[in-house]
């Protein structure tokens, strides 16, 4: 009884953590000028708007959400506190939105496909078609 | 550049912050962002008045109130503006009931994956330094009082903001990004705002030229390695300040024209790892003098000229012991010589060698509470002549700031 118990944890457990984070967008994928650092750039508010012109609009999770917390540890290789300070300076001294928090990855996969110029992270390949997943990490 | 309004005013601010702040994260008002926040301060020193009150028993004097508003009406234009209601002692800042932190308009004229090409005209925050732009905001840097040789408290209306224009380039290559920003702006058209930290000299003064500025930002950053470096220089003109009549016991000065160039040279590094922070900033300033058409008591037709220098360095380590707490300690040291020499006009207040440790503690999402202690030799840059309380002034002195903050 006890062993299936711990099966099942380490299943779960297992399964929370194969699962990359994906970075997807509605926009148009467009390897040759959209790089990992380009992604990186938007994440951190350094970037505003897309190689077209479209002001860029970040859909984040909870800020102390596993995908969010991956999205800063793996893929940006920054402190969570870091990044909302990032985004603090940035609405505070007037030079952009605040990115968009909403609670589920359902969520982000439809905010995104209403939203142009949106991007965000998610932790499964769940609903993405339609949608253009730039990074796997 | 002075922008009053009624206490009444204030108070609505106030109240419009607080209610934001309890009702919601943030507010959109059909294609308006709004955000904001509020904060309340203690301050306690050891000696020298360095906030009203600060010295005898300690100071609540110390708040802000501040709500912000960001209207995007097509895709690469926008326009943000920040009201700001501040108490801090009796500072000149607080006769300004809501003040215009920023009002601007931004333009976006260019746009690939490697270049980014803004124009931004209105009130605009002065670019120096690593924390000029949000300097008073408290979620955006570890500390309260921030540098005081780079990020004064009392002379913040000269040096925080000016009405004019910036051109802001941003280059993103292999070898790292590289942002230029030119700023051209009005800093001051008001003496009290330029005198803010000698209101007895605003007083004297009978007429009074706009105090234009001009910097240029230049950064280089590796994202990827947490490197930032920048290069501030600015150049502030003051070509015209008539003081009619000046007594002195031994002479007398008639229209005393009186024009001041300061130059300042910033130097700023910036390491950031997931864990820990380091800061080290340098400022170099130079500011002269020149006295023209000054006719003394007995007919003689003088001119005369000083210079002002000061060095000033400040290195701070940040650790992050846990996601909603922060520890800092950091070292400042400045020194300022009149023509070469030290000038004690008031005692000690021509240097500063300072020790700060203080934390950050994330009570809650959006609710900051800090505390910082200062351990202070001299007064250089710390203490506003006029508040110095009647016991005298001391030397080595310590200081203790506390600070609860939230946003929207």
């Amino acid at each position: 009884m006890y062993f299936k118990w711990i099966l099942l944890s380490l299943a779960l457990c297992t399964a929370g953590y194969t699962n990359a984070i994906e970075i997807i967008t509605s926009e148009p994928k467009n390897s040759s000028v959209i790089d990992a650092d380009f992604v990186k750039a938007i994440f951190s508010g350094r970037v505003r708007y897309w190689p077209n012109g479209m002001p860029i609009k970040v859909i984040t999770l909870p800020k102390n959400s596993k995908q969010h917390l991956e999205l800063c540890k793996v893929f940006l290789k920054t402190h969570p506190r870091q990044f909302s300070r990032n985004w603090d300076i940035i609405i505070f001294s007037g030079f952009g939105e605040k990115p968009t928090e909403v609670e589920t990855e359902l969520e982000v996969i439809e905010k995104i496909k209403a939203t142009p110029g949106s991007i965000g992270y998610i932790n499964s390949d769940n609903g993405t078609e339609g949608l253009n997943v730039l990074f796997t990490k | 550049m002075s922008y009053s309004l009624n206490s009444h005013l204030k108070a609505a601010l106030v109240f419009i912050a607080s209610i934001c702040s309890f009702t919601a994260n943030s507010f959109e008002l059909g294609p308006v962002q709004i955000h904001g926040f509020l904060s309340q301060g203690y301050i306690y020193s050891s000696g020298n008045e360095y906030l009203q009150g600060s010295d005898s028993g300690g100071t609540f004097d110390f708040s802000e109130a501040a709500i912000n508003f960001l209207y995007r009406p097509t895709d690469r234009i926008f326009l943000s503006s920040q009201l700001i209601s501040r108490n801090f002692g009796d500072a000149y800042s607080n006769e300004k009931d809501i003040d215009i932190d920023y009002m601007f308009l931004s333009a976006n004229l260019h746009a690939s994956s490697t270049n980014e090409f803004n124009i931004n005209l209105g009130r605009l925050k002065t670019s120096y330094g690593i924390f000029n732009n949000s300097r008073n905001i408290p979620f955006t840097h570890v500390g309260i009082i921030s540098d005081q040789t780079l990020y004064n408290e009392y002379d913040r209306h000269l040096t925080l903001y000016g009405d004019g224009i910036s051109l802001d380039f941003k280059h993103r290559a292999d070898f790292g990004d590289l942002r230029l920003v030119y700023q051209n702006a009005i800093l001051a058209d008001d003496k009290r705002d330029a005198f803010a930290t000698a209101p007895e000299v605003a007083d004297m003064i009978s007429d009074f030229d706009d105090v234009k500025g001009q910097v240029l930002y230049l950064s280089y950053s590796l994202p990827n390695k947490g490197i930032d470096f920048s290069f501030s220089h600015s150049l502030i003109e003051a070509d015209k300040i008539v003081i009619p009549n000046l007594y002195h016991p031994t002479l007398t000065f008639f229209n005393r024209y009186w024009r001041q160039k300061a130059k300042n040279n910033i130097l700023s590094a910036r390491y950031r790892s997931q864990n820990y922070t380091l800061t080290a900033e340098y400022i170099n300033r130079s500011i002269h003098h020149t006295f023209d058409n000054q006719i003394i008591s007995n007919g003689v037709i003088v001119s005369e000229e000083s210079i002002q220098k000061t060095d000033s360095i400040y290195l701070q380590g940040a650790y992050r012991f846990r996601y909603d707490i922060e520890g800092f300690i950091s070292y400042h040291r400045a020194v300022e010589k009149t023509n070469g020499e030290t000038d004690y006009n008031t005692p000690f207040n021509k240097f500063r060698k300072q020790w700060v440790v203080g934390s950050n503690w994330d009570i809650f999402e959006d609710t900051l509470l800090k505390a910082e202690m200062h351990f202070i030799d001299g007064n250089f840059d710390m203490i506003k002549e006029p508040g110095i309380n009647q016991d005298g002034i001391d030397r080595k002195w310590n200081m203790f700031v506390m600070q609860i903050s939230y946003k929207f």
